[in-house]
């Protein structure tokens, strides 16, 4: 993982993209316990650089180029299957924006916190994403006024009032 | 009417348990997740070993 991390940052220090957050679920694992999983999320931001998937091209060349191979939805990077996922809406862009400056071992990352993750969850509303956001709860580690902040501003607090009464009863 | 054993102190655990993980470094869960994709993909090659021998099924079915 930590020469994963290490390719990320060299992407960044090479103008590859411009800032990235580590999300889904190794994300949610640096706050609750682990999780079983097989990739690595990675949103990126791609400033004005364009639209679409085909934003992805120079990213995927420039990895080509290091010998990093694609793999279906996925890039091989030491030992990792990462997704990139550009950000695709303002909650997402909002994520990667202030995700929270960590180290993995002797090297710096970036991981979403949990609230915008909660939030994202919420936004996805798969069943999975749902017990997710429930293990959040439990191991307590939200500031609910943080949240409740995130929720209100990207009108995602009505659908958090029906998570709760669906499933937090 | 059938008695059934009390099982609260087992979930009590568990619960500990994932408490316990949960306040493990990020270096140490990614360990494990580490283990678990090993042995998933250790699995998948048995899996794979197994149904690539449809002649070996044969002569054990005979």
């Amino acid at each position: 993982m930590e020469k994963t991390l290490r390719v990320l940052n060299g992407m960044v220090k090479d103008g590859v993209i411009e800032e990235y957050a580590i999300g889904g679920a190794v994300a949610a694992i640096f706050y609750v316990e682990p999780i079983n999983t097989n990739d690595l999320d990675v949103f990126f931001d791609i400033g004005s650089g364009g639209l679409g998937l085909a934003a992805l091209a120079p990213l995927y060349d420039y990895l080509s180029g290091l010998g990093y191979k694609p793999h279906g939805e996925t890039v091989d990077i030491e030992d990792w299957p990462v997704q990139f996922l550009p950000v695709f809406n303002l909650l997402v862009e909002e994520a990667v924006e202030r995700a929270k400056r960590i180290k993995f071992k002797r090297t710096p990352t970036r991981v979403m916190t949990a609230e915008h993750l909660v939030a994202i969850m919420l936004q996805t509303g798969r069943l999975k994403d749902y017990a997710r956001i429930q293990q959040f709860l439990e191991h307590r580690v939200l500031d609910r006024k943080r949240l409740a902040d995130i929720l209100k501003r990207h009108a995602l607090d009505k659908k958090w009032k029906i998570f709760e009464q669906e499933y937090l009863r | 009417m059938r008695k059934y054993p009390d099982i609260s102190p087992l979930l009590k655990k568990k619960a500990n348990r994932r408490q316990r993980l949960a306040r493990l470094s990020f270096e140490e869960k990614i360990d494990i997740v580490n283990k678990w994709r090993e042995l998933s993909r250790h699995i998948g090659r048995l899996r794979l070993r197994s149904l690539g021998t449809p002649s070996d099924n044969t002569k054990q079915a005979r």
